[in-house]
């Protein structure tokens, strides 16, 4: 008896590739130049040469949402990835090993948890940032150390849980290390947890983009991003609302994708209820 | 009940377990006392059924007998090989000869794996262990032992390195940023951090290039010197072919890394614009430990961190190229770093599809002997089989390891009771066959009465009475002894045996009783039983016993009320 994924699940995952690909291949596409500015089409709506409509100063929306999708895609991806990485072997050790390690390990986590994630960000951003550039970095830096925590939470309560299995205990009867052991046996158990849990961070990851670009502290102009982009449409909201809401409703999309899609592998790979 | 003592033991003994303690930590700096002086000991091909209420410590006992975890004190022997001093590598090679089988049979089998994989398991990390053994005894001839220390304590040494090289590299960005903005006058006192972090993080990034690079050509000359054939043997030709590759690639790494820093000396800040060089360090060090520390697996994994590093290399290349070149570069490197992941990919399923082959025959034979359809079994997981079944797929997981002695931590007792009969059956009949040593744990005198050579009957972390089976059905000699053969439910309504029920609550295992441990429940506890622990001694031929007073033996004391003793004891 096989779970469904069910159709509104690839809708998602198409929606999210295709999203991806755009990004990726926006310099190739046969999109407008996000930079560019057409004249005596400022605020102007949707219209089919401009699909989303014009910003304040006339550059295309639709070719600016693309672009943007560039940033929020590589600091939510690689963000979480990075995140995954640190926080799942930190998670899978403090659960695994227990005692000492997994007190300290714990009481940093938390501790890193009580940190207010803007203030951290404005901190960073103020110490560190000299180079616009660089920004990209800083942001991914941050986001990184803000998703390590409450991933290493999951993992580590995950690992916990399979850790006291008897099927460990037999592994290690049976004379493997612990490396096996926590690769082979408990990482295969606790790996969805944590994989459907880091789209909903990445989720997260696009949303805090948002409100830092909202901040104006995002990754500078000119290159656009989504949160930037409803940062500035803010002052047209009531002549041209679509300058705010087109990106908008992009990110609300994405963000709806990957929750949903990252609850629907939750689910599926939940494992089945013992046969006893 | 206290039960120490080890006048039961035998000399001939194939496993022997001798005072036994086990303590963990609890709450509030207490601890609980679970194991606290047990003795067992099993002959070549019998059975002891170990026996007590739930949580006197019969699973700890089974444990710490498997030196899982260690006990805290007492010794085990098995084939007069001395378990608790060895170390944890030594003791890895004595764990296939002592296997256990569990309660809950669906919780002892990984939901995750196949039926084939999970039987073989046991053949896949002694082929591991082996290996690793090999690769050393490889080293140790041909290049002796010095080197091979040298080697060791090298690795230790990059572990330090690659620790260093990330704490580097962190600090590293720190201090180019400060020193950047140090040069604005408001932030001017940075000047001064900037000054003592990085110079010395920019030295230990550089020496940590460097000892990757030397180590990695002495890896690589190494591996020159062995002949190709010998180590295709011990690892296999892709893997060796493979690692060896990823050794050149890493080591080319390192030097490039090394120039590269070396000469952007001056400026720094452009070095860090190129970030993914730094994370390439990182990643590049990390591995190489890995492929110090662990050769003989340096294969397929290592290609693939490599590659890994190679495409974050990529993308910040790729970010920097415009327009058409772009699409050409991004499409051109998609194309071969798949070709290459599904290359790496394909080495490592061969590896394991050839590891699963030689291994089928194997396992077919023991799902065989445990009365599993190999055809219908072997792909599928172990929550698709009922209780029994996966009980047996349990029994046939230890089997494949070839054990001496198996330890059954009550292996029926979550099972159907028309099921239970088949897996004790099975047990017997694979015990004949096999000439296995079982240690058979159950909480119900009745199971382990039929199987047993021997029964050792425990209470809160002490043992109580040692006897043969039917002798102790026939004339229990310890009071608690008598009160477990009372709690079995009677098939036979005209059966007259002692009514009482086992009454109280089992005491705290954190705080147990003084003198016999049974005493706050023993119906014939006396002052003594409070103040003086009991000593297990052989009251009849094959029969011990730790009481003051036992039931047979020294003629049976009156019985005293158990409120009066109380009392007497305060
Ligand atoms: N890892 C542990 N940490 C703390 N207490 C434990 C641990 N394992 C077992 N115990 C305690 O040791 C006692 C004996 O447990 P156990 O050996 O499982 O009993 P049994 O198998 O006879 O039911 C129990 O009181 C239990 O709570
Ligand atoms: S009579 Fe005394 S020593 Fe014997 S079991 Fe009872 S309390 Fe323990
Ligand atoms: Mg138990």
């Amino acid at each position: 008896m096989r779970k469904r994924l069910g159709f509104v699940f690839w809708l998602a995952v198409v929606y999210l590739v295709v999203l991806a690909l755009a990004a990726v291949f926006a310099d190739v596409l046969p999109i407008k130049d996000p930079a560019e500015t057409f004249p005596g089409t400022s605020k102007q709506g949707p219209s089919l040469s401009h699909w989303f409509g014009n910003d304040g100063v006339g550059r295309d929306v639709f070719s600016r949402v693309i672009y943007g999708a560039q940033v929020s895609l590589v600091i939510s991806t690689v963000g979480t990835v990075l995140a995954l990485i640190i926080g799942g072997l930190l998670g899978m050790v403090s659960g695994y090993y227990g005692s000492r390690v997994d007190r300290w390990l714990t009481a940093t986590l938390n501790a890193s948890l009580v940190i207010p994630p803007l203030i951290l960000f404005l901190a960073l951003v103020l110490f560190l940032d000299s180079e616009a550039k660089r920004r990209i970095f800083i942001l991914v830096f941050t986001f990184v150390l803000l998703s390590i925590a409450p991933i290493a939470r999951v993992v580590r309560a995950a690992t916990l849980s399979w850790a006291g299995q008897d099927f460990v205990l037999a592994a290690r009867t049976l004379g493997a290390r612990d490396g096996r052991v926590l690769f082979r046996e408990i990482l295969p158990n606790v790996a969805p947890s944590f994989v459907s849990y880091s789209l909903i961070i990445m989720a997260g990851l696009i949303v805090v983009e948002g409100s830092v670009a909202f901040l104006g502290l995002s990754v500078p102009p000119p290159t656009p991003t989504w949160g930037d982009m409803i940062n500035k449409g803010r002052t047209n909201l009531d002549v041209a609302a679509h300058i705010s809401l087109m990106p908008a409703i992009v990110m609300f999309v994405t963000v709806l994708a990957l929750n949903f899609v990252g609850d629907k592998l939750q689910q599926y790979f939940e494992p089945r209820e013992s046969v006893l | 009940m206290a039960g120490s003592g080890n006048a039961h033991l035998r000399p001939e003994a194939l496993l022997s377990a001798r005072d036994l303690v086990v303590e963990f930590p609890a709450a509030g700096g207490r601890t609980v006392h679970a194991v606290s002086g047990v003795s067992l000991d099993l002959e070549e091909g019998e059975t002891l059924g170990l026996v007590g209420e739930s949580g006197c410590g019969k699973s700890t006992t089974g444990r710490a007998i498997l030196q899982l975890p260690r006990p805290t004190s007492g010794t085990v022997q098995l084939d007069g090989q001395e378990l608790t001093e060895l170390d944890e590598d030594a003791i890895r090679d004595v764990r296939p000869r002592l296997q256990m089988i569990y309660q809950d049979p669906i919780s002892s089998l990984n939901p995750r794996r196949r039926v084939r994989d999970i039987i073989a398991e046991p053949l896949f990390i002694a082929l591991e262990n082996v290996s690793r053994r090999t690769a050393m005894a490889v080293w140790q001839d041909r290049i002796g032992e010095l080197l091979q220390n040298m080697l060791r304590r090298a690795s230790g040494v990059m572990r330090i390195v690659g620790l260093l090289a990330s704490v580097a590299f962190v600090l590293w960005i720190l201090s180019e940023t400060v020193e950047e903005r140090a040069a604005e006058p408001w932030l001017g006192w940075t000047q001064v951090p900037a000054a003592v972090i990085g110079f010395p993080s920019l030295a230990l990034l550089l020496l940590a290039a460097a000892i990757a690079l030397l180590l990695g050509l002495t890896w690589v000359l190494l591996a020159v010197m062995l002949p190709f054939s010998l180590m295709s043997r011990q690892f296999g030709e892709v893997s060796s072919a493979v690692g060896l590759a990823g050794v050149v690639v890493t080591t080319g790494a390192s030097a490039f890394l090394l120039w590269r820093t070396w000469s952007s000396f001056g400026g720094w800040a452009q070095w860090l614009n190129s970030g993914g060089l730094s994370l390439l360090t990182a990643v590049l060090a990390v591995w190489l430990v890995l492929s110090m520390v662990k050769p003989e697996r340096a294969g397929a994994s290592g290609v693939a961190t490599t590659l890994s590093a190679m495409v974050v290399l990529q993308v910040f290349y790729v970010a920097g190229l415009d327009g058409g070149i772009k699409l050409a570069v991004l499409v051109a490197s998609a194309v071969i770093d798949t070709l290459l992941f599904r290359w790496v990919l394909r080495c490592y399923r061969a590896n394991r599809d050839a590891e699963r082959e030689r291994a089928e025959p194997r396992v077919r034979e023991v799902l065989e002997y445990v009365g599993i359809n190999p055809d219908d079994a072997l792909d599928r997981r172990p929550w698709e089989f009922s209780g029994g079944q996966a009980q047996r797929l349990s029994i046939a997981r230890a089997l494949v390891s070839v054990p001496q002695v198996i330890i059954c931590d009550e292996p029926v007792s979550s099972l159907d009771v028309s099921v239970q009969a088949q897996i004790l059956n099975l047990l017997e009949d694979l015990k004949n066959l096999m000439g296995l040593t079982l240690v058979f744990i159950a909480h119900d005198l009745a199971v382990v009465k039929n199987v047993s050579d021997r029964v050792a009957v425990m209470y809160l972390g002490k043992l109580c009475e040692v006897s043969e089976p039917d002798a102790m059905f026939a004339q229990p000699a310890h009071p608690y002894t008598e009160l477990l053969l009372a709690a079995i439910p009677q098939p036979d309504p005209e059966a007259e045996l002692g009514t009482e029920r086992i009454g109280g609550e089992l005491p705290s295992p954190m705080d147990p009783p003084s003198g016999c441990r049974f005493r706050t429940r023993c119906p014939l506890a006396a002052e003594r039983c409070a103040a003086e622990e009991p000593e297990m001694r052989e009251i009849a031929p094959g029969r011990f016993v730790a009481c003051h007073t036992p039931l047979i033996g020294e003629p049976a004391p009156a019985r005293v009320d158990l409120a009066t003793n109380a009392e007497g004891a305060s």
